[in-house]
């Protein structure tokens, strides 16, 4: 199976840099739910941590 | 022995845990205390209550310049800590560590200890890493997408374990089946003939036995019925290698254990693919995971630390979680530590006897004897024979005595009164073995014992009624 960690890494980082631009609306209704989306991409590059 | 279904190999399956595998030990420790410096940091500035305890210690967040230091310097913290927090800081305590608006999901432990419930406010991170931690030990387990996942243990409420099988078995993509709670264990068991493929289990270790109890009662051999089952997976209870081997048996595939908490934010570690069984058939190994969750084991009257092969305390530090970490928290259980190194498993992790985690202060003394309920039930559900039983401590005329009521398995109806008479004589020689007291046991019919959906309480400590003036 290939290892695709080192793109999978660079592609986390942008949807959440992408993540955190939504989290700046205005609209309320929206915003719990860009938060939940950013919430979880930052989660998934916290898993994947395995060096400092 | 009869066939188990094979656990597909989880390092092999993914590349991403394979490299937590792989870590040498000073790697592993490396990331421990880059996510140490980093929580220490946080709270040091966010939490009032850690950062009273960094002061009151004299230490600074940058003063923990390594494990050791961590380890010596930061000061542990116990239930009642959190109780009095709570207390001065309603409803979270000062350790919460986030904004009141950060926080997604309030998680309270379950008060079975007395002593209070402890509340925990999570933040949307990590009620994702709630889930990750519910569902890296399945995977490892077996669990695939794909597969049903049959949640015996009580979903939702206030516990985290009733709302981290929910994420974890959505996060591995599988089929959750949530039948926990509020159903009886016969309405359980025609769900699962209707919903017939079945694959993987999760309950407490009380729970399964009763499953599988019923399900021999109605004369249901679990592996004919559910050929596709191939995992088994308990947790908060110990048991006797005896039950799991006939557990293995009976379902035809392996057993699983984890060790978790709402400490722990979900399950801190697990027997993962190897199962309940270690070499020679002897107890297997629970390995914890350390890039998640930094745990010591130490000795609850000397603070140093076990050594392998040794019963300890394990502590706890979250390395990832937001909202309400636990920080060197002393979590009061009692675990025999083996070093990795002295594991032997292929990773650098410190694993933990599986099978036989007690707690420090389920501890009963009796007779000058230290004795813990999980020691007693390894005797007496060594009987096959058996299906539950219940226990009580009570002074009587200033004299300490046991008492134990004990209910045959259906399956074992036939058995003559001399055979069950030998039973009983056979369970009270066995708890005398493992513990050093002689127990008084009478039979009782299985209905007047209490059923146990998740954590099984088989014992009441009545000893303080009886000092009367």
């Amino acid at each position: 199976m290939a290892d695709q960690s080192h793109d999978d890494d660079a592609i986390l980082k942008a949807m959440l840099e992408q993540a955190e631009r939504l989290c700046a609306t205005g609209d309320t209704m929206l915003k719990g739910q860009y938060d939940y989306l950013r919430a979880r991409i930052d989660a998934l590059i916290e898993l994947r941590r395995t060096a400092a | 022995m009869t066939s188990r279904t094979k656990v597909a190999d989880p390092f092999a399956d993914s590349p991403q845990l394979a490299k937590f595998r792989d870590m040498t030990r000073p790697q592993l420790e490396a990331l421990q205390l880059f996510k140490v410096q980093r929580q220490v940091e946080r709270l040091e500035a966010t939490s009032p209550y850690y950062a009273r305890r960094m002061a009151e210690a004299g230490l600074k967040a940058a003063d923990v310049t390594s494990l050791e230091v961590f380890s010596e310097r930061f000061p542990t913290s116990d239930k009642a800590d959190f109780m009095a927090d709570q207390q001065q800081y309603p409803p979270f305590g000062g350790r919460l560590g986030i904004r009141r608006d950060q926080v997604a999901l309030i998680n309270m432990t379950g008060g079975t200890s007395g002593q209070g419930q402890e509340m925990y406010g999570r933040s949307q991170r990590d009620v994702h890493l709630l889930g990750y931690l519910h569902a890296l030990p399945w995977y490892m387990g077996g669990l695939r997408p794909g597969d049903t996942v049959m949640n015996c243990v009580p979903a939702g409420g206030m516990t985290t374990g009733g709302w981290g099988p929910g994420e974890g078995i959505r996060i591995i993509g599988a089929t959750a089946f949530h039948v926990g709670g509020g159903m009886s264990t016969d309405a359980k068991i025609d769900l699962m003939l209707k919903v017939g493929g079945v694959h993987f289990i999760y309950a407490s270790t009380n729970y399964l036995h009763t499953l599988t109890e019923a399900l021999l009662n109605r004369g249901i051999t679990p592996r004919d019925a559910f050929p596709g089952m191939h995992g088994l997976f308990i947790a908060a209870e110990g048991y006797p290698l005896e039950w799991a081997e006939r557990i293995e048996e009976h379902w035809g595939c392996r057993l699983q254990e984890g060790y978790g908490s709402t400490q722990c934010n979900g399950f801190g570690g697990s027997t993962g693919s190897a199962g309940v069984f270690g070499r020679d058939g002897a107890r297997g190994l629970i390995s914890l995971f350390e890039w998640e969750t930094m745990f010591e084991i130490i000795d609850p009257e000397t603070k140093l630390p076990t050594k392998s092969g040794e019963v300890g305390e394990l502590v706890a530090t979250n390395l990832g979680v937001e909202g309400s970490p636990v920080i060197r928290f002393r979590t009061g259980d009692a675990a025999r530590y083996v070093s990795w190194e002295d594991a032997g498993t292929g990773a650098v992790w410190k694993t933990i006897e599986a099978g036989s985690i007690g707690r420090f202060d389920d501890m009963m003394k009796i007779r000058g004897n230290n004795v813990w309920p999980t020691a007693i039930d390894a005797a007496v559900f060594s009987h096959n024979e058996v299906g539950d039983y219940a226990g009580r401590v009570y002074t009587d005329e200033g004299k300490t005595e046991i008492a134990m009521r004990l209910a045959f398995a259906d399956h074992a109806a036939q058995l003559s009164p001399a055979e069950r008479k030998a039973v009983i004589a056979s369970v009270r020689a066995a708890v005398k073995e493992r513990t050093n007291i002689y127990i008084d046991i009478t039979e009782c019919a299985r209905s007047e014992l209490p059923e146990f959906a998740y954590k099984a309480r088989r014992w009441k400590d009545e000893r303080q009624a009886g000092y009367k003036l």
